[in-house]
């Protein structure tokens, strides 16, 4: 799991003397799926509220896998490589219903975190049922974490859940650019679904964004 | 001046109160876990209120530049139903540890029978384990006897009381509670409880130290802009910013930030309602226009 170690060489410089004795345990101890969860909630605190600038030095290995760190907080990091710390500690039978619990109970962040680590998990689309219900989600924090800058939909939805993804994404003004992929899945359906969003939209005399524009042109700029 | 709300059932309250609330410069709150009004029958029914506590609510708040944090626990009326109790006092465990708990509450007695003791007591112990702060209501029918209780409770158990408020004052338990030396609340209701004058002469008479003051508004009739309110009656009644502002805002942070959880620094930092922007690392723009405060020609 070459990502695991990219980002617990981040995480470790970024804690210095800071509480590592938990990160190890944290990462590294024989599993325990309470003591894991209660980590996974706690990790907010432990890692500091900052975010991750410039001064981190990212690798480009992230990028390169499509993980976006620069401007997320340490906590996000944290928890996804927290995630991705499970596969060499417990047999892919338990790591499913794991990641299912850890979203199930978590908070605003923690879900987030499970969203963004999945396409980086062994298996991905045993997490679909997750995935789907992070797109889902009514609370924005949630569904941006799915649909933004995460390349698991574009990689693992089907079309029609990819569709309904993207024009939920219209409606919340989550900008296209940041659907991971989305041109190399354009299709008929999407562009039928955008063009008639649209015919309600200027029925009811209301704005038309450039990025629906753009999707009723097939989605040629994007 | 910013204003701290640090009860306040929000999940019962409409965005139009959000509104209200943020433009009277409520800028953080509290919403303790409580009942919803009728007793449930289902500890799954906790489990998402929780959750909802910990998301929906909180991602509600923040879209309108309001900080929420929450309290968990198993509130006394609902200790008296067998159903329930035990399970969600297992539950809990799971909960303290969530970055967003600022305490365990609203704990405390209602009709101060054994098994609200019980459970009391058992959260009590909860609390310190997670190395919380408590939160605690005081009953409705005999109150001052049930405030002594919960000030022997707590003494007895040795819990610091410097990590315990104690809720709902009146003119009757308020002494007891600051010799006890622990944190005093105050619900500003309508009706019952506790009213703007008194809260002003309270203040007067026992100062400004451990004194907080909160709406507890919920699903009855309540008011969330009763902490707005309280200053304009401190302020009319004399009282200096500095004053105000200790009771309406820096007491609760200074209490509740004993949780390790409430980020001084990230509480105090103001949060301009830019929903372009990102805010905690979430973009809150919505399919509406986005809503921009302060913004420059």
């Amino acid at each position: 799991m070459i990502l695991f170690e990219t980002i617990d060489d981040l995480v470790v410089r970024h804690l210095q003397a800071g509480p590592i004795d938990w990160w190890a345990a944290a990462t590294r101890a024989p599993f325990d799926r309470i003591g894991f969860l209660a980590a996974f909630s706690g990790a907010g605190r432990r890692l500091g509220r900052g975010f991750v600038d410039e001064a981190a030095q990212l690798p480009t290995t992230l990028a390169e896998q499509g993980l976006l760190a620069l401007g997320r907080p340490w906590a996000d990091l944290g928890r996804i490589c927290m995630l991705l710390s499970l596969p060499a500690r417990t047999p892919f039978t338990e790591l499913q219903p794991l990641a299912a619990e850890a979203y199930r109970t978590g908070d605003l962040a923690e879900k987030q975190a499970v969203l963004r680590a999945l396409a980086f998990l062994p298996e991905p689309l045993a997490f679909l049922e997750i995935a789907a219900d992070g797109a889902r989600s009514n609370a924005l924090a949630i569904a941006e974490a799915i649909t933004c800058d995460n390349p698991y939909p574009v990689k693992y939805f089907s079309e029609d859940a990819l569709n309904q993804m993207t024009m939920k994404a219209l409606f919340n003004a989550l900008p296209l650019s940041r659907i991971v992929g989305l041109t190399a899945r354009m299709n008929a359906d999407l562009i039928r679904m955008a063009r008639d969003y649209g015919k309600e939209r200027r029925a009811a005399r209301r704005s038309i964004s450039q990025d629906l524009a753009m999707l009723e042109q097939e989605g040629r700029a994007l | 001046m910013k204003l701290f709300d640090p009860h306040i059932h929000m999940t019962s309250r409409s965005t139009d109160d959000y509104e209200a609330m943020a433009k009277a410069g409520i800028a953080a709150i509290v919403e303790p876990a409580f009942w919803v009004g009728q007793p449930r029958t289902h500890v799954g029914t906790f489990e998402d209120y929780f959750l909802s506590l910990l998301g929906w609510e909180r991602f509600r708040s923040s879209q309108f530049g309001i900080r929420h944090f929450c309290t968990m626990g198993l509130n006394p009326k609902e200790a008296n139903e067998p159903r329930v109790a035990a399970g969600v006092i297992e539950l809990l465990r799971r909960y303290m540890e969530k970055d967003g708990v600022v305490a365990v509450g609203e704990i405390g007695y209602d009709e101060q029978n054994e098994v609200e003791h019980h459970y009391f007591k058992t959260q009590i112990e909860l609390a310190r384990e997670f190395e919380l702060p408590i939160l605690i209501h005081t009953p409705h029918r005999d109150k001052k006897r049930g405030t002594e209780r919960t000030i022997e409770l707590v003494k007895e158990l040795k819990f610091p009381p410097e990590l315990t408020l104690i809720d709902h004052n009146n003119e009757e338990t308020l002494p007891m509670v600051l010799n006890s030396g622990c944190w005093a609340g105050h619900s500003i209701y309508p009706n019952t409880k506790m009213d703007e004058s008194r809260m002003v002469s309270l203040v007067k008479q026992y100062g400004s130290d451990k004194m907080i003051v909160n709406s507890a508004a919920d699903w009855g009739v309540s008011d969330p802009l009763k902490v707005p309110k309280v200053a304009a009656a401190m302020r009319a009644g004399g009282f200096e910013d500095d004053v105000i502002s200790k009771v309406l805002w820096d007491n609760s942070v200074r209490f509740f930030a004993q949780s390790g959880r409430l980020d001084l620094d990230e509480v105090s930092a103001p949060i301009p309602v830019d929903q372009r922007s990102l805010w905690e690392g979430n973009s809150v723009l919505r399919g509406q226009s986005p809503r921009v405060d302060n913004e420059k020609p």
